[in-house]
Order: structure tokens, then sequence, then C-alpha cells
């Protein structure tokens, strides 16, 4: 799929903008700070309904916005697809007031939708200067890694994954009440059901995509490196001490599993007062040429790795939805030598849409020449410019 | 925008109504203002009404809904079926229940579902009287018509293993698609409970 048109106002530092966009690759060229990261965001934002780096929903908002009546920020994109055109508009309102609530309004071809039923129709993959800590860092950036990259093909997934949240939360609430000697254990049987069955689909969901993703992250990573380095992901569900060889197979039995690991964990888990066991704890370990890429590996292998994993997810979304995501670079070009950037480039000839920013347009001139829409971004607007 | 100027009596009575659900700063302002226009014997209409639901509505000491009157209109209802009981989480399900003129048994209302975050368990819902109102006999069927909401769904699941070893038949209302709804603009999840909840014909 591709964006044909694209369009910003009050979101971030801008105020009004509009992009048409073309096929193949397109470069976005501005100074730090003039707005190219905010522009792949609002596409990821138009994708994934949750924003990659915001905390709350007015931080997306136009500042200067924030102090009028009514402080929104609305995104809207035009995009072919295989399974059809769509057009997907976002409005983000900033703050409650009389007559309106704070938060996302999602229309899908006019119509409006809840959106987490709108993840996912524009699919796209954003590969950032921070996915480095997706291999090396804490285990909730690889289960994040997961839950975007799934959420946008699976809506059972995406659903499990809201009603594990509430459920977890409760069931939080209640241990905390047993232990404070206000609840009986006894009432642990319906939240633990439900725990195990909304996470029983969310761990075989990440099963299943980690077994894609290994053959498609180990050949990016080959491919890379010229065959010097490898790379390997293990999953590491967090079902206790319960040791057992085999991944099961079907939603039922992780349910199944992890209701057994929920029963023998009970006494810790009152003592703790939180839930130990389960997806919200899950893990998976990234072996760089067969070391822990955590305590082992430099920061060219993390790169090369986390380069790797995106090319990997992208594949992963194109398997399963039959059509290729847009893909947005933001940034990460300039950091990488001559070899690979040319690497990462070759693959995006499988996209049909790739949104390239970068500050430094020397370092990546041999990108700009194959470019077939070229912009500048400036101070929160953006045109269009031909040439070098 | 505050109640911070004008004299104190207004001030109080935008602040009073400020605590109201769905109420916000400048609906209370709209409405005191209100009152303070009207004739004066609308006003203490509403004060009095105030009062009175205070003073003269109870709960039923049966089905704790509320009621004028101990037991309620619909305990005491002869023609009613003693032996059915409806479960609903507030007093205004009692009323929208009883608008669909379909059932003829009784309630008993729990004030509230299950939400261990907020505090709820148990103890702080009408369950043992239920449970009392079963064992006292005479009850075939429990009839769970609490949300279709996580919190409800937990309530009802918690009923069903307290009650059903009593010997009473516990069933909860379907869940499916809205009568005179379009398929067409269903959302997932009502349509995937509609197709997990699907009848012979």
């Amino acid at each position: 799929m591709y964006i044909t048109r694209l369009q910003i106002a009050g979101f971030r530092n801008y105020g009004q903008a509009e992009l048409q966009l073309d096929r193949g690759l397109n470069l976005v060229v501005g100074e730090n700070a003039q707005g190219k990261s905010n522009l792949l965001e609002a596409v990821y934002l138009l994708s994934t309904l949750r924003s990659s780096r915001a905390s709350s929903d007015a931080d997306l908002v136009r500042r200067d916005l924030l102090d009028t009546e009514f402080p929104v920020a609305r995104l809207r994109a035009e995009v072919r697809r295989a399974a059809g055109n769509l057009e997907i508009a976002l409005a983000v309102v900033g703050r409650s007031a009389e007559g309106q609530r704070a938060g996302k309004r999602v229309r899908v071809n006019g119509l409006a939708r809840r959106a987490s039923e709108a993840v996912g129709e524009l699919a796209a993959v954003l590969f950032s200067t921070l996915d480095i800590e997706v291999a090396a860092g804490p285990p909730i950036l690889r289960r994040r890694y997961l839950d975007m990259m799934v959420s946008q093909v699976d809506r059972g997934y995406l659903r499990a994954m809201q009603r594990y949240q509430r459920v977890l939360q409760q069931r939080n609430g209640l241990l905390k009440r047993i232990q404070a000697r206000d609840a009986a254990p006894a009432e642990l049987g319906f939240w633990n059901q439900e725990l195990a069955h909304a996470g029983g689909v969310i761990m075989k969901g990440r099963a299943d995509a980690l077994g894609l993703l290994v053959a498609h992250a180990s050949q990016q990573m080959a491919a890379l490196s010229d065959e010097a380095e490898t790379v390997d992901l293990t999953y590491k569900p967090a079902l206790g001490d319960a040791i057992e060889r085999d991944l099961p197979l079907d939603d039922a039995e992780w349910t199944d599993r992890m209701l057994r690991a929920l029963e023998q964990g009970r006494p810790r888990e009152i003592a703790a007062g939180v839930t130990l066991v389960g997806p919200h704890r899950d893990d998976v370990e990234v072996r760089i040429d067969g070391l822990p890429a955590g305590a082992f590996a430099s920061r060219a292998q993390l790169r090369t790795a986390a380069l790797s994993l995106r090319l990997a997810e992208a594949a992963y979304i194109q398997t399963c939805l039959g059509d290729e995501p847009v893909v947005l670079l933001d940034d990460v070009l300039s950091e990488l030598d001559e070899r690979r950037r040319r690497g990462v480039l070759d693959s995006f000839e499988t996209f049909q849409q790739a949104i390239v920013t970068t500050a430094d347009v020397d370092r990546v001139r041999d990108a700009l020449a194959g470019a077939t829409g070229r912009f500048a971004v400036s101070g929160g607007s953006v045109s269009r410019f031909e040439g070098e | 925008m505050s109640a911070a100027g004008a004299p104190e009596p207004i001030a109080r009575l935008i602040q009073e109504f400020a605590r109201l659900p769905g109420i916000g700063p400048r609906s209370a302002q709209r409405l005191a203002y209100h009152v303070l226009r009207a004739p004066e014997d609308e006003a203490l209409a509403l004060a009095r009404a105030l009062g009175d639901v205070k003073r003269r509505i109870v709960f039923c000491g049966a089905c704790f809904n509320i009621t004028e009157d101990d037991p309620c209109a619909l305990c005491a209802d002869e023609q009613r079926d003693r032996a059915l009981i409806c479960v609903v989480e507030e007093p205004l399900d009692v009323l929208v229940m009883e608008r669909t003129g379909g059932y003829r048994g009784l309630y008993h209302v729990l004030h509230g579902a299950l939400s261990p975050i907020e505090g709820v368990g148990p103890d702080q819902l009408r369950v043992r009287e239920l449970a009392g109102r079963v064992e006292g006999g005479g009850v075939t069927e429990v009839i769970m018509a609490t949300n279709p909401s996580l919190e409800g769904e937990a309530t009802s699941m918690y009923l069903q293993r307290l009650l059903q070893p009593l010997g009473v038949r516990v069933t909860r209302l379907a869940r499916g698609l809205p009568s005179g709804a379009d398929i067409e603009y269903m959302d997932d999840l009502t349509l995937a409970r509609a197709l997990e909840g699907r009848q012979e014909l």
C-alpha cells in the first residue's frame, strides 16, 4: 500500500501542512527540531492510533492551541491498498471542556470507528534511532515491538491486549485486598480465568509472530553484515518456575498453562500484591552471534540487529496482510555506513512506499538520487523541491 | 470558570450543582442562575423534592430496590412469580426491565458490581442477602442481568458459583445484536459475541 495524500493540522509543531506523496522513495530533508520526526509520527499514529512518543493526547496538540476553546489536532491520509482504497482521519482533542471529551476520534472512509477497530487499516513500520534499545534495552521494549506489530494485523490480539490490561488491574487490586485480608483468595477464580483467557491469546500471538520473525530477522542480519553476523530470537513467556520444554500449540493450551502457573504462584502473588505470571512480564531473548545482545553486543552490531528486526517486522506484516506496509525511516540512514545504507535501501525495493527523513543531505546523496518525492521541512511547514 | 466573585449563596449553589454527575462548572452556573430567576415557589418545590427523596425513599428489605414503602410494590404484588429472581446492578435497571413488560418475577438489586480496584468486594454488595433469599426456599431460577462489562461479568460468575450449590438454576441474559440494527455497522466485538451465542432456528 502507499499514501497518496497526507494532511496535518494543529499537530505537534505543525500549523497546516499537506503533502502529495508518490510511490517509491520519499525523502524529507530539514534541520533538527523543524518537524521531520513529527511528520513520520503523524503517519505512524494514523497506523497504530497510539503515539510512539507522547505520553498523553494533549502532547500531540500544537502548544498554542491548548489555550484555545477547541484544542484539536487533525490528521488525514488517503491510501491506495490491495484491499481497497482507504481514507483515514484522526482528530485528537487535547482537553475536555463543555460538550467535548479529550481523546481520539477516528473516521475510516467517512464512518466513525473505535480507535481499536481502525488500528492497522494503514499498515506502517517505523525505523528510529531508538531501535537500538529494542535488542539490548529492558524487556518492555521487546514486548512493545511485538505488540505494535501483531496488533496491526490481528484484531483479536489487540482486543485480548486491551482486555488483559483491564483484568490485570482488577486482579492486582484484588491481590492487594487479599493481602490486607479484605478479600478471600476464593475471589480470584473469575479473574484468573479471564486473565489466562486473554493471556493465552496474547502468548499464542507472540509465539506465532516470533516463529515467522526469526527467519526474516536472521536473513536480514546476514544480508546487512555480508554473512558475518547472526541474530536469534527466543520467546521467554513468563509462566513461573515451571520449566516445560515444548511451547503450547493453541490458545487453549497456553491458557491452560497460564492457569496452572497462576495457581502455583498464588502464595507468592498474594505476598507481592501484584500479578507475577503472564504476558505483561514476557521477554524475548536476543542473541547476536550466539551471545546475549544486552551484555555482549557492540553498538554497530546492535544497530544492524535493530535494522534487521524492523525489516523482519515489515516482512511479517507483508506476509500477514498480503500487502506491503508503508516504511518510515526517522533519521536512521545517516548513522549507517555506506554498505549498510545500500543494503537497507535495496531491501526497500520490495515495498511500495518509503518515507525517509534526514538532517544531513550530503551523507545520503546516493539515496537522494533515487527519490521520487523530495520535501523540505522547516518550522513546521513542508514544501516540495526538485533536484539537489 | 469558577464561582468566585458571585455572592456567597449563589456561589454555594453553583458548587452544589457542580458535584452532580454530568454537570460541568459552566452548566452548574447556568442552573444556579436559572434557579435565581425562577419564581420562588418553583425553587422551593425543587428544594422540597430534594428533601423528600432523601427522607421518604428507603431500600426494600427484600430486594433492596428503592421504594417509599417496605416491602416495595413489586415484592408485595401477589401476582408476581416468586420462584424467579432477576439480579441487577442498580435500581434504574429494575425500571428498564419493567418497561419491557416481559418479566413477571421478582428482583434483587446489588447496588454495584465487583471491582477490586475500587474496593468493591462481595461484602460491599447485597450478596449475602441474595444468598439468604435463595436459601429461604421457593426460588427455582436466578437470572443474572448485570452489565456485559468486565465487572458485571465478574459479578455474575461469582454469584453463579455461590448460588449453584444451593440447588437453583442460574441463567444470564443473552448477548447479541440489538434489534433493528444493521449488521454492516455492528462493531467486531458485538458481532463476535453474537456468533458465540447463536441459536438453533
